[in-house]
């Protein structure tokens, strides 16, 4: 039987990060692609990408990327989850799956960009 | 058997139940009882407008309102009432605006109106005898005005609390001496039998379309509060004026508002005709239904309708040279129906129609407070109180102008509101009698028991024909004579229904079968008012008795129901401002 | 010509589960309604087999079914619309209890649309004409004021199905009726309703509502509207 239950929180800004990331995405994945696969003028020698490595403007642009992507992938994919009706307990598994994974592919990253 | 006790029971929760149940004051109960949920009444198929001298478009006057309301009843209709209804017109439509509903509006942001049958002006606005014509006076919300209309109302008796039963089916009044002390209803999701014990009772049960094989009107359109009364001793009053409305979709019946001629849509024959300049020179398409859905007869009986492939015939609708903006703005419902339902391109071609069962301007008598009333010095019957299409108040005489419908059930149906909401006041309970659900239970018993070999789709389809071939637009003494034997012999046969469903859950077999009850109850008392009224007037046309006679029959018919031929009553018309004239467009 | 109707029954009376019966029925022509077949069933051949119907042109909203698969209304599905050269199967509404035959229990439905509060709130003393309104402000709200509340949509939305406490596209279609109406001064509240994870969060534009619905109103579009509004209020 329906019950409002009343708020308990607002999905809006969720929403909003949802889209703004996927805006950020757009630009950061085709940057990434043309200059990574698609443009040899870019250089994709294994001493042309170490150098962009040290470059502090993609080393930013690199932690955007994985952050947003991260972000963007796993919410999405919470959302996909949430279109199941699941006991508590699966769901909290799962949420807690994300969660982490979020945390150590973050920390895993944010660690190779940093290292060089 | 449960039984409940409410101040108030309204029966009906379309336009003039709804509206009604907001009059009702805090402190006092009020139960809607509807055989629908409120929102699938039939108040939502309405589609033109609502008529109200409001003058956004261009100048118009309430008067001006009334006399085309009392010369469309072919004066017919009581001034007294009709003039209560054209003054309450603004304040009822400004109501509406401020409960929410959506129109459609002017460029200044007021509602919009259109043109609509029989609604006009003088052509020069000093000089109220100079030449009439249309005038813009339905306010609407694009076509679908009644859809929008019984939404807003719902919404505000959500807004109220109004306590509704919703799929209760209404299968009698409780009488207790001679006032009314409450319903009897079937709970269809479980057919419990329930009694409702209440001060006031209001029937806003809507019409009977369904007598008749081609009608605009939904399946539930079965007449039931006619028959409550009939059955009950009171009277029905101008039962043989039964409006047929030209522009039904062919075959189908399903309406095509006059709004498509509002907007500039013309009817042609089959020699491409615009024939309605013959029958109403001055206003042409825009004349009253009756005399369009004549002249559409006319047409084909003299050879110039279509013939379709299974051998009926119809006349066209042409609305391919509107601008496509109006079309899709303005009508965007019907045109859908003709592509939907007969595979037409309005913006193309024309539309095949012909005329269709519509709406029931007799009814149940009541004064302007919506009270009913028994005999023809209008005495009324303590606690029983009806408002709409159920009613005859009369404001429609003997033809209804469109638009006046949707307006009739907003302000008759407050009108009774504020009466029932005075008379709880101070009224007692009437005793509620021991045997109140007694006829019910067996009616429903006889049903579920009987092995006979009738069945009600079978029986209900040869009333609606023979009601359609007797009683339709053209009427005679002949076809009404074999007819009123017909409905006897209904009747008798009626006794021999046998259902398959024997369940208590939604039996809708069950309720199929009490309906047809009701209409073949309903029946009578329009072939016995044609067959009595010997003269033509609006809708009623007698092929015998071709003119309008105002010395003997300038007045309204109450019919009672009796073992043997019903009894017949007459009743005076109020006539006030305007005396009868040759009614000409 | 002949065709066949696949109907699932059920009998709470009488069966533990629903069933499918075939009924061979005579058409017309291809414009034969899919209601007056079941009329036909009903009237001719079995008096039990239970549906809602009234107007029979599509504008109360008492036939929603699911035929062939797609959520819509018996009386504005013609032969031509559907495959008829096979059975045509004909279910009630998904996701929700069947009553009986083609009837559901539409309760819970309902509860969900009053939770918008669907109906004007303007407390602000009205004026002795109407409330002026521009038609460009009044069109706005005469799509959404289309719906007929037949629930086609709201039972053939995935995210209905998988959680019942979602308000479910026909409520959020009457919130956006109410919110987006310039007469009305409640906005807030209505938001309030919608703005939580079983409101208008819950949508993740699947547009099967769209698809069933048979007034053709773009029910995502609006809900899209009202998420915006939400986000807005949000900022």
């Amino acid at each position: 039987m329906y019950n409002h239950t009343g708020s308990r929180g607002s999905g809006a800004p969720g929403w909003i990060l949802q889209r703004i990331t996927g805006v950020l995405l757009f630009v950061v994945v085709l940057t990434h692609f043309f200059v990574m696969h698609a443009n040899p003028a870019s250089g994709h020698t294994y001493a042309a990408v170490l150098a962009r490595m040290h470059d502090p403007f993609w080393k930013m642009f690199d932690l955007t990327f994985i952050t947003v992507g991260l972000w963007h992938g796993l919410n999405g994919t919470w959302g996909v989850f949430r279109d199941y009706k699941m006991k508590p307990a699966v769901s909290l598994t799962i949420y807690g799956v994300i969660i982490l994974s979020g945390i150590a592919f973050w920390v895993l990253g944010v660690n190779t960009i940093l290292s060089f | 058997m449960i039984k409940h006790q409410y101040d108030v029971v309204i029966v009906g929760a379309g336009g003039a139940g709804l509206r009604a149940a907001l009059e009702i004051p805090e402190g006092f109960s009020c139960a809607v009882l509807s055989k629908v949920f409120p929102t699938r009444s039939h108040t939502g198929a309405a589609q033109g407008g609502i008529g109200a001298s409001l003058g956004n478009e261009e100048e118009d006057s309430w008067e001006w309102h009334m006399f085309d309301t009392v010369k469309g009843s072919d004066y017919l209709g009581d001034q007294d009432a009709i003039e209560i209804m054209a003054k309450d017109a603004v304040r009822a439509i400004i109501e509406l605006e401020h409960m929410g509903m959506p129109f459609s509006r002017t460029p200044e942001g007021k509602i919009a109106q259109r043109r609509f049958g029989g609604h006009t002006r003088p052509e020069n606005p000093d000089d109220p005898d100079s030449k009439r014509v249309a005038v813009k006076r339905s306010c609407y919300s694009a076509d679908r005005t009644g859809h929008i209309m019984l939404h807003t109302l719902y919404e505000n008796c959500i807004k109220q609390k109004v306590h509704f039963f919703s799929e209760y089916f209404v299968t009698d009044l409780v009488m207790s001496g001679k006032s009314c002390a409450g319903v009897v209803a079937m709970d269809i999701a479980t057919s419990e039998i329930h009694v409702f014990h209440a001060k006031a009772v209001m029937l806003a049960t809507g019409g009977y379309g369904r007598v008749f094989r081609i009608t605009s009107n939904a399946h539930v359109g079965t007449g039931d509060g006619f028959s409550f009364v009939y059955n009950n001793g009171l009277p029905l009053q101008d039962m043989e004026f039964v409006q047929f409305h030209p522009t039904g979709l062919w075959k189908l019946g399903i309406l095509i508002s006059e709004a498509a001629r509002g907007e500039g849509g013309i009817l042609l024959n089959n020699k491409g005709e615009r024939f309605m300049e013959r029958y109403a020179p001055t206003v042409k398409d825009l004349a009253p239904r009756d005399m369009v859905s004549r002249a559409i007869i006319t047409e084909i009986r003299e050879g110039r309708g279509f013939k379709g492939s299974d051998g009926t015939s119809y006349v066209q609708l042409d609305v391919s040279h509107l601008p496509k903006e109006v079309l899709n703005d303005k009508l965007p419902e019907i045109t859908g129906f003709a592509r939907t339902y007969l595979g037409v391109e309005p913006t193309k071609e024309p539309i095949p129609i012909q005329p269709t069962a519509h709406y029931a301007m007799g009814g149940i008598p009541t004064t302007v407070d919506a009270e009913v009333t028994r005999d023809k010095k209008r005495t009324t019957v303590t606690g029983l109180y009806a408002a709409g299409e159920a009613a005859c108040v009369s404001v429609h005489g003997s033809n209804r102008l469109g638009t006046n419908s949707l307006l009739d059930l907003i302000v008759f149906g407050r009108r009774g509101g504020k009466a029932i909401a005075k008379f709880i006041k101070d009224a007692e309970f009437a005793p509620l009698p021991e045997d109140a659900a007694e006829r019910t239970i067996a009616r429903i018993d006889t049903l579920m028991n009987s092995k006979g070999k009738e069945k009600v789709g079978a029986l209900r389809t040869e009333l609606q024909e023979k009601m359609m071939e007797k009683v339709g637009i053209f009427r005679n003494e002949k076809d009404l004579t074999e007819m009123t034997a017909e409905i006897k012999s209904l009747r008798e046969r009626y006794k021999e229904v046998s259902i398959d469903d024997k369940g208590k859950v939604f039996n809708t077999d069950l309720m199929e079968a009490l309906e047809l009850g009701n209409l073949i109850e309903t029946a009578e008392p329009i072939i016995h008012g044609a067959l009595v009224r010997q003269e033509s007037r609006g809708a009623h046309s007698r092929e015998d008795f071709p003119n309008r006679d105002d010395k003997k029959w300038l007045k309204h018919t109450l019919i009672y129901k009796t073992d043997g031929k019903p009894k017949i009553d007459f009743k005076p018309v109020s006539i006030t401002r305007f005396q009868p004239k040759e009614r000409k467009y | 010509m002949k065709v066949t109707l696949r109907i699932q029954r059920y009998n709470p009376e009488r069966d533990s589960e629903p069933y499918y019966q075939e009924f061979i029925v005579e058409a017309g022509d291809e414009k034969e309604r899919i209601l007056d077949l079941l009329l036909q069933v009903k009237w001719k051949y079995d008096g039990t087999l239970t549906f809602r119907r009234s107007c029979a042109h599509g504008v109360c909203g008492s036939d929603g079914m699911r035929i062939n698969g797609k959520n819509r209304l018996a009386c504005s599905t013609l032969l031509r619309d559907v495959n008829y050269k096979k059975p045509i199967v004909i279910e009630p509404l998904p996701s929700i209890p069947i009553v009986k035959d083609l009837i559901v229990d539409m309760s819970d439905f309902y509860k969900k649309y009053e939770a918008v509060k669907p109906y004007l709130i303007n407390n602000s003393p009205p004026p002795e004409h109407e409330r002026y309104q521009s038609n460009e402000d009044a069109e706005k709200l005469f799509e959404s004021a289309k719906c007929i509340l037949c629930g086609c949509c709201t039972t053939s939305c995935p995210s209905s199905w998988s959680d019942e406490n979602y308000i479910g596209p026909a409520a959020l279609l009457k919130a956006y009726r109410f919110v987006f109406d310039t007469r009305d001064e409640a906005a807030d509240e209505r938001l309030d309703v919608v703005d939580t994870p079983d409101g208008a969060w819950r949508c993740h534009t699947i547009f099967n509502c769209v698809e069933a619905c048979p007034k053709e109103i773009n029910i995502t579009w609006h809900i899209s509207k009202l998420k915006k509004r939400l986000a807005e209020r949000e900022m």
